[in-house]
């Protein structure tokens, strides 16, 4: 008799502590069940006082950076220049700020206000597009000594900034119309092609050389986020693959051949990384079949840089970084350019010596697999933050040393690591530009077409 | 009658399961496995291609010295190139090109030759010699020394030997050659090959040899009785994928070693013709019972990722390091090096991709060691890209800008390898008496080396011959006191065990749909 009871009652306490779970958190664990961060051990719960902490030494880098003029954050500190990727990583750090509760409504809203004010009167190039590198006091068309010029544009710094502009639409969505506009005012016409390819340009000797640039990882992000916007980004999204094999495992790197095009071939943890913590590997509007590849890759990624760890007694967390001497920016790699685990800095050239366990590797990587591995990776790190500065590049594989560059992509990368934490898994929910927007409402106005090969104004095509 | 019809069909269905598992055992094989290696006697056809390729030797012989010029016209050359030069003979022999008499005088004056040449150091042959005076050179062919090559050297010994073995009348000229060489600095305790150059006028010993010619310079050592156990294992090595075959490189870093990690035919291939693919001392002669396992596997995989890069991207490949008729006047050709799939580079590491080519000696050493379509197609291509009386092209160019009208010793010489190969199976012979033998009678190298009051053994660093019956039979017989190996000559590298057997990695990545 009391044995039916207690099943009676058992059954509707069970469901609602399944439903507890679920709905929890802002329904935290449902996104979790269904954006398949399942699939990872990925680090899913609020914050631990600690780990606000690290939240808020990385936003006291955009405090401390931030140019009153114009809303823009420097691109490393006191530097006052900045990438269009950059103002992508200064948006979804904002976002991450107000989530995590480091700002309130108030400076949220003073933020976010002067960073539209500027990226809608955001200076653009000859082909209207924005161009490679800004002032970020002036937002002005400078190069890296500061100097206005002429320049071309990146197609994968377009992709970060779109990205986050639609990641501020889904977590403000009052500043929507705003955000269109930015993307209103850009033309499109050189950037993607028919064939869903991206172009990027950059001037040598005062003439435009357009390229295609992107290569595996970066091109398939890039690809999804413009697809947000609805782009239709076909080619980009499947580049030409060919096999490496370490440690046993084989691993998809772009085919097209370096020597030949002078663009680097890498295989690194950021690119491979973002799609999971924004997207759980399912940005929308691609196929299943993409959307598994970025989800293998990643796979590849990071167990080959634990792999190397177990193997090897090398801890191991590759991305690009910033140097404060020559060669500048280093991209170190878990393959690059034919070789396992190349450090090449932009001149081209091998510096093994350089090579470092990256903070943005490590917090990307931590948040995503709670494991041994990612434990031990972020004890070498988690001290590596000056409280008045923000975080540092990275610690020194070859001595230990810490290189003390602070940046905002770093910083960013922080908090947008710890957002998934706090979000219990990816930052979007969809993504997906809505029929009901202004930005469509201005691309399919027939009678005043904007004229920028905006996804409107193209032959309808199928996104594959 | 139906019943028992149901009582077979767990037996039936058994048998269905294990076929379907063996059938797909054998789907993780290469073709290149199945195809055997030719043989039988020369075509027409065949012979008239080797008479083409003796002219180069008829061309560019030396009767100051009775060398040969590595490359027509240029009156330099090198151990390795000599060596190609003693197999052309040998075939020119066999294929009875030439008769005993000619083969018997250009001998005589070559193995005079090698026997009074003026060594690097005292030690080993230095890398060039003019073929005019036999003077050591530098690569300018101006008088002076430059270093020795271990795996030149490598490759004379087992020309040497070959000769010794097929003809032991000259065992005595070539005993004394190998006698009158110092080996202190080429081969260490733990059986790494060491190469030398010169740096500011000192002398430098580097490690030298890279998977594939390591293995094959170190099977020449190996004869002679040397220890070569860490240039003999496959280890250090990683794969690359390279049109769905995996094909094993060695991981020694480039960027760090100056030393290109090269995979090429030549290296497999030589050791096929010469060795059958069998370890260097196999007595056994029958061609399709491999007793070197690895490196016939190896070799299949370089084969098949060139017959699978025809096949999906119809570019004819046959890869190896070849001359050019131009600057940079000489490439590495490769089938993969320094992190790229056919990569073709100048010594200097610099990428040449117009330079890419059809190696003739590749070509034909792939035609006579798989017997395929593909090679077939091969053959067809070179068969006639000769000039009368200079011999055969160095190569064809990739991207048909014709022939590398480029004519050397090496590339006639292997060419020549090849057909006797067709012939008479693996190339090095065993002729004298097995030292197992009771009635064996050790050779001069063989009573020098056990003999423990001959200081030049270890002065010179030779090697310790195993003391069989007859050689202590022998040293009873003459009162010779024998010189045997310490009991403990592997504690100096106690993590090389030259018996442990190498397991094979997987051959065939999935990249490709049925």
């Amino acid at each position: 008799m009391s044995k039916t009871v207690v099943r009676w009652l058992a059954i509707p306490l069970l469901l609602l502590a399944a439903a507890f779970a679920l709905f929890s958190e802002g329904g935290a664990g449902w996104r979790w069940l269904t954006k398949g961060a399942w699939n990872t051990t990925a680090r899913v719960s609020s914050l631990t006082p600690q780990e606000r902490e690290w939240a808020a030494i990385a936003w006291r880098y955009f405090v401390n950076n931030t140019q009153p003029q114009t809303g823009l954050v420097n691109g490393s500190d006191k530097q006052p220049r900045v990438t269009l990727w950059q103002m992508g990583d200064t948006l979804i750090a904002l976002l991450a700020a107000k989530d995590l509760d480091l700002v309130d409504d108030k400076e949220f809203d003073a933020r976010l206000t002067r960073l539209l004010g500027t990226l809608n009167r955001l200076m653009l190039t000859d082909s209207r597009t924005p161009g490679r590198l800004y002032s970020s006091q002036t937002a002005t068309l400078v190069d890296f000594s500061g100097k206005p010029v002429k320049s071309g544009w990146s197609a994968k710094d377009m992709a970060r900034l779109m990205l986050a502009l639609r990641l501020t639409a889904e977590r403000a969505p009052q500043y929507r119309e705003y955000l269109d506009k930015v993307i209103l005012r850009w033309n499109f016409c050189p950037v993607m092609d028919g064939e869903g390819e991206l172009w990027s340009a950059s001037l040598q000797n005062g003439q435009p050389v357009v390229r295609e640039e992107l290569r595996l990882g970066e091109s398939e992000y890039a690809a999804s986020a413009f697809r947000l916007w609805g782009f239709p980004a076909g080619k980009a999204l499947t580049p030409p693959s060919k096999n490496v094999i370490i440690y046993q495992r084989s691993l998809p790197v772009d085919a097209r051949d370096p020597r030949t095009t002078w663009q680097p071939s890498i295989l690194s943890t950021v690119p491979a990384m973002l799609p999971g913590l924004e997207f759980g590997w399912q940005p929308p509007g691609l196929s299943d079949e993409v959307q598994t590849l970025l989800r293998d890759r990643a796979q590849g990624v990071w167990l080959t840089q634990k792999t190397r760890w177990e193997k090897e007694k090398t801890l191991t967390a590759r991305a690009d970084f910033t140097l404060a001497q020559a060669p500048w920016h280093v991209e170190d790699s878990v393959w690059g350019n034919g070789y396992a685990w190349n450090t090449l800095g932009d001149d081209g050239k091998y510096y093994p010596r350089l090579a470092q366990v990256t903070t943005k590797a490590v917090f990307t990587l931590w948040v995503l697999w709670d494991t041994a591995y990612t434990n031990a990776l972020m004890a070498v790190t988690e001290h590596l933050n000056d409280p008045e500065r923000g975080w540092f590049e990275g610690r020194v594989e070859a001595t230990g040393d810490i290189n003390k560059m602070v940046t905002l992509s770093t910083n960013a990368m922080v908090l947008e690591a710890l957002l998934y934490k706090a979000n219990g898994g990816p930052l979007f929910r969809d993504g997906l530009i809505d029929d009901e927007s202004y930005f469509v409402r201005r691309t399919t106005d027939e009678f005043n077409k904007p004229g920028l090969c905006l996804p409107g104004e193209r032959t309808p095509r199928a996104a594959p | 009658m139906k019943l028992k019809a149901l009582l077979f069909f767990p037996l039936l269905a058994g048998f269905m399961a294990l076929w379907i598992t063996l059938s797909q055992a054998r789907a993780g094989d290469l073709p290149a496995s199945d195809y055997a290696p030719r043989s039988g006697k020369l075509t027409a056809q065949e012979m008239t291609m080797a008479r083409n390729a003796w002219q180069y030797f008829v061309a560019n012989y030396q009767p100051t010295t009775g060398l040969v010029n590595a490359v027509n016209k240029y009156p330099s050359t090198t151990m390795w190139d000599s060596a190609s030069y003693l197999a052309a003979l040998t075939a020119a022999r066999e294929l009875g090109i030439i008769d005993k008499a000619e083969f018997d005088r250009r001998m005589l004056k070559i193995l005079a030759t090698i026997n009074k040449l003026d060594l690097f150091r005292n030690e080993l042959p230095n890398k060039a010699y003019n073929t005019l005076t036999a003077q050591k050179v530098n690569y300018t062919n101006k008088p002076g020394e430059i270093g020795f090559s271990a795996l030149d050297i490598g490759r004379m010994l087992i020309w040497l030997k070959v000769i010794k073995e097929r003809y032991p009348e000259y065992g005595n000229s070539i005993d004394n050659i190998v006698l009158g060489w110092d080996f202190s600095h080429a081969v260490d305790p733990c059986g790494t090959l060491y190469g030398a150059y010169l740096e500011n006028g000192q002398p430098k010993y580097v490690q030298e040899g890279r998977l594939g010619y390591e293995e094959y310079g170190a099977a020449g050592f190996q004869l002679w009785g040397f220890n070569t156990c860490q240039a003999s294992r496959p280890q250090p090595y990683e794969l690359a994928e390279i049109y769905c075959v995996l094909v094993p490189y060695d991981t020694r870093d480039p960027r760090a070693t100056s030393q290109h990690n090269y995979v090429v035919t030549e290296s497999y291939l030589l050791y096929g013709l010469e060795f059958g693919f069998d370890n260097p001392n196999d007595r056994n002669n029958s061609p399709r019972n491999y007793s070197h396992p690895w490196m016939k596997n190896f070799a299949d995989r370089v084969y098949q990722a060139q017959e699978n890069r025809y096949t999906i991207t119809g570019v004819l490949t046959a890869r190896s390091e070849h001359q050019l008729d131009k600057a940079p006047y000489f490439v590495y050709d490769t089938v993969y090096t320094d992190g790229y799939d056919w990569n073709t580079i100048t010594d200097k590491g610099q990428f040449m991709p117009s330079a890419a080519a059809v190696s003739l000696k590749a070509a034909l050493g792939m035609w006579v060691l798989w017997d395929s379509p593909y090679t077939d197609r091969l053959m067809s291509a070179i068969e006639n890209a000769n000039e009368e009386g200079k011999g055969y092209y160095e190569g064809l160019y990739e991207n048909g800008d014709g022939p590398i009208k480029e004519f050397t010793a090496n590339n006639n010489g292997i060419m020549l390898e090849a057909l006797l190969f067709k012939k008479e199976g693996k190339l090095l012979q065993f002729n004298t008496d097995n030292p197992k033998n009771r009635n064996f009678a050790p050779s001069l190298w063989e009573k020098k080396l056990v003999d423990l009051f001959e200081e030049n053994n270890a002065r010179r660093n030779r090697p310790f011959l195993e003391s069989t019956p007859s050689v202590k039979n022998w040293c009873q017989q003459t009162g010779t006191t024998q010189r045997t190996k310490p009991a403990c000559q592997a504690c100096q590298c106690a993590s090389c065990n030259a018996d442990e057997p190498v397991k094979l990695p997987p051959v065939t990545a999935q990249c490709l749909k049925p």
